[in-house]
């Protein structure tokens, strides 16, 4: 195997990482791709496909606009049983963090003191320095984090949704933060999901809307139409 | 970029489709590379697109019943016109036509003025 080629694998798999869907339904458009790619390299005598055929992301961002694997959105009843499925995890870690504070706090004789005042004081201290960062960062670190680096949360994942930007490709790390920002308040992502019904916004709450991000359907309730190649 | 060369981005980019369909009309059938090394040589360079940026255009004609995929050579995939897509490239350049031509006469018009009352 020769440079060239090792370049174009590389260059592949850039594409692929942007395209946040199930290896069987992008196999075929990727061969196909890269078949161009080879002749784009050959045709140019350019030995960086980038020079030859363009950036990764945008290739990968023409690639997707070209499919129809990102048109059938979720709804927003999907999404919220998706939500509920987060949030109960989210309990559970809630739950844990609680545990290992307490038990910490009740266990542990601090400075060999052991007066209730002292423990009293090491409590709220641990509480405020442990406690209240963890539940804040995991409340909203949970979405960010696994909607960057999956493209779903574990409850989205159960029913088949995906996160992803309005021209299919996988988010950026500012498109997780800015659409996620709601979800620390249970009322004000309510709040929005009823602005994105009252404006008929396709599905995308005002948040959605400023990330530029969708959410689609995994798999396609009622097949749409064939799948084009290019 | 300047404001002249925005402005003929602009205008240029409407001419990527019918370029596309006529391409299409007259070699037959071509896949998506070949296409765009294609459009600059027949517009003379007046419009180039990089490479993959034909993908997203393919689909939306393909979407309009104009184009279709016709076969599948050594992993490329070739496009063709449709019959629907003859006949309304055929009303679309007579439309282009006589679009171009007022336009253009209307500019010639101004142009010798302007020479005039120099």
């Amino acid at each position: 195997m020769n440079d060239k080629f090792l370049s174009i694998d590389s260059y592949m798999q850039k594409i692929d990482y942007w395209l946040p869907y199930p290896s069987t339904k992008k196999e075929l458009v990727l061969e196909r791709l890269k078949a161009e790619i080879t002749e784009a390299i050959q045709d140019t005598e350019k030995k960086d496909p980038v020079q030859a055929f363009g950036d990764p992301y945008q290739v990968a961002k023409d690639v997707s606009s070209g499919q129809d694997w990102h048109i059938q959105r979720s709804s927003y009843s999907d999404r919220v049983m998706a939500f509920m499925i987060d949030t109960f995890i989210q309990m559970i870690g809630i739950l844990a963090g609680v545990f290992i504070w307490l038990r910490t706090v009740l266990t542990t004789n601090y400075f060999a003191i052991g007066s209730s005042r002292s423990q009293i004081v090491i409590a709220l201290v641990t509480l405020f320095f442990f406690l209240v960062p963890y539940i804040l960062v995991w409340n909203v670190g949970y979405f960010i984090f696994f909607e960057k680096v999956t493209s779903k949360t574990p409850g989205k994942a159960l029913l088949g949704l995906t996160v992803c930007d309005v021209s299919g490709v996988r988010i950026t790390w500012s498109q997780a933060i800015i659409r996620n920002l709601t979800k620390t308040e249970a009322f004000i992502l309510l709040f929005e999901v009823i602005i994105g019904i009252v404006q008929k916004t396709d599905f995308q709450r005002p948040l959605d809307i400023v990330a530029n991000t969708i959410v689609i359907r995994e798999r396609f309730k009622n097949p749409v139409r064939e799948h084009s190649t290019n | 970029m300047s404001n002249l060369d925005r402005w003929e981005a602009g205008y240029r980019k409407g001419f990527a489709k019918p370029t596309i369909l006529q391409i299409l009309l007259d070699e037959g059938e071509s896949y998506p590379y070949k296409l765009t090394k294609q459009i600059p040589k027949r517009t003379q360079g007046m419009l180039t697109m990089a490479s993959s940026n034909i993908y997203p255009i393919l689909k939306e004609l393909k979407d309009e019943g104009l184009i279709r995929v016709t076969e599948e050579k050594e992993r490329k995939v070739m496009y063709g016109l449709t019959k629907e897509g003859q006949s309304f490239l055929t009303e679309l350049q007579e439309s282009l036509t006589e679009f171009l031509n007022i336009m253009l006469a209307n500019f010639s018009n101004e142009i010798k003025r302007m020479k005039e009352d120099e």
